[in-house]
């Protein structure tokens, strides 16, 4: 909800905690351009400013019935309008002005300014880029900034009092509302073709892989296309009219609007989300796949590593609360998300009372217009558990009467325990990291081994391969460890205790190597994370199929678990591999880990019929 | 060679509950493993009948499997992947119609889970196969599969045979036996005069003996006969069941002629049979003469069952059976017969003939009296020979799968009618919006709105319509028309081969259309879809699919239509062409929607239903949803009975308008009086607490207060009684002693007929 995502930062820069995307920005280049923002309109009014950040959910509810009385000083939204088609946008920019105080600044990171809508074959699908300057109010100023943040333009935009649009460019953040460089909509249109030429680009591309299509085809499809674009043309037209009739409605029949049910809490009050759709952190490490545009994710924002599985996959991503109960606010946002993304299948990571509720809930709704699927995420092994055992019978029998349309397990070989589970076993994706495999390690040799120290995780048994190796100087953990004088420790322990994920990530991509060798295990997320930094990292033996015998994961995969002697040998075996070639180790994990991405893509679409 | 996988739904099997069916259904697992080697049985049974699938299959072997199929408590709600259906508790048109929708979702499930069946074959009582035909011939399940009916003999053709009240449930139960073997793929009957009788009773055309399959079943377990035995005395037995249609008031009277008009007999007359009614049981034991009981004997059928009929004369004056296996147990095992030979089963279709293996006669007392002494008298006879015909699903042809035929989608016109409800017309609009049939036209007709905020409404969609082209349309009536002219009036308007009306304040679930179109295009001999209604009263409820109440419909119902409407809510998806030539009547000023189906069903339109909730439905206080009061009601019904196309018999409208007298009918759904009976159902879905307890209560404390009173009486009544285990189980919690007596008296006045209703009400009214 809104109320959640707001921000007061004070003028010593803000003490109340977070919300997940403004953490995010926080670590991007995004960051220092909105706390400038900010800090430049508080000096500019002397007091501490009032921030309302806009997710899309809140857009697709119609803000003023939620914000009510409250106006804010600066109003952002960071990609929240790329799924929202075109025609939607100018009555969104009024939407967001309502809430704005008379003299406030709305400010949109946005897509690169294009000079007409365009529709993007996106990683997530159907993302729309919008021609800003055309779509903005009369009677506001817009200011561009171009260039600043990759993959996004800067639109600020505010009041002007003179009843007609103009256009600036935007002169940096210290002085955002310059206007001492006015714009032609002329010249605002040109700044528009470099996004339209990459566009084009990658259109050709993409009809260039279909020559071999017969023209027949070709002309029987456009035609089908046609009727199709004029079907969903009709449809969105009777969607915006029933929208624009909601609008009128809440504006001139307040009375009819019933408050919600959900407890509302003081907007001052930031609580955690219950549900985040494709928030930065289950996207920003996430692979591109166009074929899984209308996959959604849904997982627990608690549980941290099938989070994190989820994050790398590609596809939509909803967390949502495991421990809180969802409200009925909350499944409508669920219910809107898949709505507007016009999702085809769920696949449910986990399963919680929660996650249950969401799939009857979305069964009822969309009935068969969405298939339901859940994938378990655990073992036999855990099995005296009892929530472990309660809850994957819980699975099987919602699977036996058709509310699920599959299940599937990422540990193989569960399918023996019934055959009404997927027989194929889904993998893990790798985290989609950027230029992260070049093999400049640290001076210092370095193993890490990031696992709990727990037995089954078989802690002590890496540590202390790793310190008593002649090959390392330094082990870093994330979990204590603690030895005694009279057990021989070579090298250095440094315990760096809980890691963020970027973090993490750094102190993998400085590793030498990475230790995961546990008692039991289905697909360790620490053994992708290494791969897709070019770290090997030991594992017990993973049964994956076919990339069994690959040769990377026979040189990193420890028969005997409990032998030291075998984890020390096969250690010593990837270091000095990793010393006498490293390229060929470099092109052995390059290949595993196109080999793995290509399988599990595969598995996902045969599991999920894409 | 293939496996050709046979379903059959039962509540009855040899030898591990009683009953004729669970013989017949033995004889056919019998016979059918031994016919055909690639041949696998599947019972799907009720769980509350208690059969053990390991049991069974150790009895028949691994080429049967039982399933349990559990039905659900009342408030519990299913889903799956098609969709939301209705609790128990929501079915007041008949119980049995909730059972249905039980089996059908396990056989889905069992499809789901890659257990296909070639067919699936139901009994025709209770109506089971209703939902699991709508869903099929709603293309959501089955297609595979061929769905069978199997005549043994439907509640409908019973009640024709023997007194019944009139429950409206039971009206519902025969109109959903009725629609089942209407829709089925394949009814199987035993004999042609069954298919014939059973055609003529429900009124099909011819076009339905077509489907019918005849085929004479293995009647018993192996066809080994006895030689005839030679008693000393031969006896009169009677040994089907204590049941009116069986006719044992018959047995007795004609049996007690014989022993007064032939004193050279003296034979006994036993009836060793079920009796599960005891006050037919007293009635007919009444019967016997006071000075001939000592002839007569009433005893449960034992051991000795077949050396009874062996050495006796077995007597069967059922006025109908579709098929008796008694009578070919009793001919196997050498017993002299005496049939009904106006009994279908025993007609000439039938293996029995007059004189060569039985007796029979034809109606009355005389008659029975005549062919029972020709019997006692006469020589031996020779067993009845059959011979059991190859079962239909050894010789099935691939299912052909209906599909419409290929080319674009028909237009379908949603007729939006409108009377100041602009308010509710977004979450309308939406629902159409988001509905997955891409060929729609909506037209929105604005029955003379007063509210200026419909006027502004109205012109926003106007705009809009401008510049949509003819996908979008408003029309505005300038006089208030009421809903049937209003309707009338879109209808006029569409292009469409088909129409939907839809009330400004409802929405349409997103599958509606694309299944009902594709049905209907399917299958020319369906008019139209209904789909089950959901009701909601806030945004929240519906966005959520949260449903406060729920309306179930039948479809075509002929007779149930004249007593409720249990065809359609207001919405469903009718072809073009009947509403043109049956326009809602615009003299209704209510019930236009009941009256049009009544018509429609009354002259054989057909409508497929769909099991999931399709349609929700605003229960909006400030909305149209007010029950008129009884005067009104009464003069609705009469005047819409009275506009019937055809002339309705005297005897149907009478039936139709004494139906909704409360005193004349028992309504425990509340199918007709709805919001009471509502109330009441889910007054008894929950735990109860029975009357009599607080009535006891009250005179408890009265007692209390005079002196000495209360601890005597106790005293006296504690001596002779002492329960601790209440009722429910509850181990050690003691039940007052004055509950445990009011129980018992409880159970004494409802002996007696009427006092225990009378007292009742009473009670109630002091309550």
């Amino acid at each position: 909800m809104y109320e959640n995502s707001i921000k007061r930062p004070d003028a010593a820069g803000g003490s109340v905690p977070e919300p997940e995307s403004l953490r995010f920005w926080k670590n991007t280049r995004q960051e220092p351009l909105l706390t400038a923002l900010v800090l430049a309109e508080q000096h500019r009014l002397q007091r501490p400013i009032e921030v309302l950040e806009v997710g899309a959910y809140d857009l697709s509810k119609g803000l003023l019935a939620t914000v009510g009385e409250l106006r804010f000083d600066l109003v952002l939204t960071v990609s929240a309008l790329v799924h929202e088609p075109t025609e939607r946008i100018p009555m969104l920019l009024e939407g967001l002005g309502q809430v704005l105080r008379p003299d406030g600044l709305l400010c949109l990171l946005e897509n690169q300014l294009v000079p007409f809508p365009l529709k993007e074959n996106a990683w997530n699908g159907g993302g729309w880029l919008h021609p800003y300057a055309e779509l903005m109010p009369e009677g506001w100023d817009l200011h561009h900034g171009a260039g600043l943040l990759g993959t996004h333009d800067l639109y600020l935009l505010k009041r002007n009092g003179v009843g007609e649009r103009r256009y600036f460019q935007f002169q940096g953040t210290e002085t955002p509302r310059d206007e001492r460089q006015p714009l032609t909509l002329d010249a605002l249109r040109s700044r528009g073709l470099p996004r339209l030429r990459s566009w084009t680009e990658q259109a050709e591309q993409a009809l260039r892989g279909t020559t071999g299509v017969n023209e027949a085809r070709v002309a029987e499809l456009s035609e089908r296309l046609e009727v199709e674009t004029e079907r969903s043309r009709r449809r969105q037209r009777l969607l915006s009219l029933a929208d624009e009739l909601a609008r009128v409605r809440a504006a001139e029949a307040p009375a009819v609007i019933r408050p919600s049910t959900s407890n509302r809490k003081e907007p001052h009050v930031p609580a955690a989300e219950s549900v985040l759709l494709d928030s930065p952190f289950d996207t920003t490490w996430a692979h591109v796949e166009p074929r899984f545009a209308r996959m959604m994710h849904v997982f627990h924002q608690e549980w941290f590593g099938i989070r994190a599985a989820s994050g790398y996959a590609p596809g939509h991503k909803l967390a949502i609360s495991a421990d809180r109960q969802l409200t009925p606010e909350d499944m409508r946002r669920a219910v809107e998300a898949c709505e507007r993304l016009r999702t085809r299948a769920v696949v449910f990571q986990g399963f919680s009372p929660n996650a249950r509720e969401l799939m009857l809930m979305l069964r009822r709704v969309f009935g068969t217009a969405l298939r339901l699927y859940c994938v378990w995420h655990g073992s036999t092994s855990q099995f005296h558990i009892p929530f472990e055992l309660e809850t994957f019978s819980k699975l099987l029998e919602l699977r036996t009467e058709g509310l699920l349309d599959g299940v599937a397990c990422v540990k193989p070989e569960m399918c023996l325990m019934s055959p009404v589970i997927y027989q194929q076993t889904l993998l893990n994706f790798p985290p989609r990291v950027e230029g992260a495999r070049g093999l400049g390690k640290d001076a210092v040799r370095s193993a890490f081994i990031p696992t709990p120290n727990n037995w089954w995780k078989n802690f002590y048994s890496n540590v202390y391969v790793a310190v008593s190796s002649a090959k390392l100087d330094t082990v870093y953990v994330t979990s204590p460890f603690e030895s005694n004088p009279q057990i021989p420790v070579r090298n250095r322990v440094v315990n760096v205790g809980h890691l963020r994920r970027p973090e993490l990530f750094r102190l993998i991509g400085q590793a030498h190597v990475l230790l995961n060798v546990t008692l039991s295990e289905c697909q360790p997320m620490t053994a992708v994370e290494g791969l897709a930094h070019g770290v090997a990292c030991l594992t017990g033996p993973l049964s994956l199929g076919a990339l069994d015998e690959h040769p990377y994961q026979k040189l990193v995969q420890v028969a005997g678990t409990g032998s030291l002697g075998q984890i020390r040998a096969a250690m010593e075996h990837v270091l000095e591999l990793k010393e006498r070639s490293p390229a060929e180790l470099s092109q052995m994990m390059e290949d595993y880990s196109r080999t793995l991405r290509a399988e599990a893509i595969n598995r996902y679409l045969e599991f999920t019929q894409l | 060679m293939k496996t050709t996988r046979v379903c059959i739904i039962t509540d009855e099997l040899y030898p591990f509950t009683a009953g004729g069916i669970g013989r017949l259904i033995h004889n056919m697992l019998k016979d059918g493993l031994a016919r055909q080697p690639a041949l696998e049985f599947h019972l799907l049974v009720p769980e509350r009948v208690e059969m053990q699938p390991a049991k069974v299959e150790l009895y028949f072997g691994d080429r049967v499997k039982l399933h349990l199929c559990r039905f659900r408590e009342p408030k519990e709600g299913a889903v799956d992947a098609h969709g939301l259906y209705p609790p128990p508790v929501a079915f007041r048109d008949s119980r049995w119609h909730a059972e249905s929708l039980d089996l059908m979702r396990h056989l889905k499930a069992l499809e789901a889970s890659g257990l296909c069946f070639d067919v699936i074959e139901f009994p025709d009582f209770r109506g089971w196969a209703f939902c699991t035909l709508q869903e099929k011939h709603l293309g959501l399940a089955f297609q595979d599969a061929l769905l069978s009916v199997r005549l043994h003999s439907s509640y409908g053709v019973l009640v024709h045979y023997e007194p019944h009240t009139m429950e409206v449930e039971n009206i519902g139960r025969v109109e959903i036996e009725r629609k089942s073997l209407l829709d089925a793929d394949r009814v199987v009957a035993h004999l042609p005069c069954i298919a014939t009788f059973n055609q003529r009773f429900y009124g099909f055309d011819e076009k339905w003996l077509e489907k019918v399959v005849v085929e004479f079943p293995p009647v018993t377990d192996g066809a080994s006969s006895m030689p005839p035995a030679a008693p000393a005395r031969r006896d009169l037995v009677f040994v089907t069941k204590i049941q009116p249609f069986k006719r044992p008031d018959l047995f007795i009277r004609a049996a007690a002629m014989l022993m007064r008009t032939w004193p050279g007999w003296n034979g006994r007359a036993i009836l060793a049979c079920h009796a599960f009614d005891q006050d037919y049981l007293a009635e007919i034991q009444g019967l016997v003469p006071p000075d001939l009981s000592h002839r007569f004997f009433f005893t449960r059928p034992g051991p000795e069952r077949e050396e009874l009929m062996r050495s006796g004369v077995v007597v069967i004056p059922s006025d109908y059976e579709s098929v008796n296996l008694t009578a070919y147990e009793a001919s196997a095992v050498g017993a002299r017969l005496v049939l009904n030979g106006s009994c279908l089963a025993f007609g000439d279709d039938s293996p029995f003939v007059d004189g060569v293996n039985c007796h029979k006669f034809v109606g009355s007392t005389e008659g029975l009296m005549g062919a029972m002494r020709r019997a006692l008298e006469g020589p031996d006879l020779r067993p009845v020979a059959w011979t059991a015909a190859r079962p239909y699903w050894e010789s099935l042809t691939p299912v052909h799968r209906r599909v419409p035929a290929p080319g674009p989608e028909p237009l379908v016109s949603i007729v939006v009618t409108n009377f100041n409800l602009g308010h509710h017309l977004p979450e309308t609009l939406a629902s159409l919006a988001a509905s997955s049939y891409p060929e729609v036209e909506v037209i929105i007709v604005d029955d003379a709105s007063t509210a200026p905020f419909d006027q502004v409404v109205l012109e926003r969609i106007e705009k809009s319509a401008a510049e949509s082209g003819s996908d979008l349309r408003v029309i505005r009536s300038p006089v208030r028309r009421g809903l049937a002219g209003a309707r009338n009036m879109g209808v006029r308007a569409s292009r469409g081969r088909y129409v939907l009306p839809l009330d400004a304040e409802d929405c349409l679930a997103p599958e509606f259309l694309s299944w009902a179109v594709a049905a209907l295009e399917a299958r020319p001999e369906y008019s139209g879809a209904v789909p089950t209604v959901g009701c909601f009263v806030s945004d929240e409820e519906l966005a959520s699919r949260q449903f406060s109440d729920f309306a179930t419909f039948l479809g075509d119902c002929p007779t149930y239509a004249l007593v409720g409407n249990r065809v359609s809510g207001a919405t469903l998806l009718l072809r073009r062409s009947v509403l043109e030539r049956r326009p809602y009547d615009e003299r209704l000023s209510g019930y236009e929607d009941w009256e049009l189906y009544l018509r429609l069903v009354q002259e054989g339109h057909r409508f497929l239903v769909t099991n999931q909730v399709q349609v929700f439905e605003r229960r909006d206080p400030r909305s149209r949803h007010t029950a008129p009061g009884a005067k009104r009601h009464f003069q609705r019904v009469s005047r819409m009975l009275e506009w019937a196309p055809k002339p309705l018999h005297p005897s149907v409208r009478l039936f139709a308008v004494l139906a909704h007298a409360e005193e004349a009918v028992v309504d425990p759904f509340g199918a007709i009086h709805r919001d009471e009976a509502s109330e009441r159902s889910l007054e008894s879905a929950s735990d109860e607490r029975p009357m009599r307890y607080t009535v006891i209560d009250m005179m408890n404390s009265t007692l209390k207060r005079m002196p000495l009173v209360h601890p005597l009486l106790k005293r006296a009544l504690g001596a002779t009684h002492s329960r601790t285990v209440s009722q429910e189980g509850n181990p050690g919690e003691p039940v007052p002693l004055r509950y445990e007596v009011v129980d018992r008296l409880n159970t004494a006045l409802k002996q007696v007929p009427f006092l225990h209703t009378v007292l009742k009400r009473a009670a109630e009214k002091t309550a």
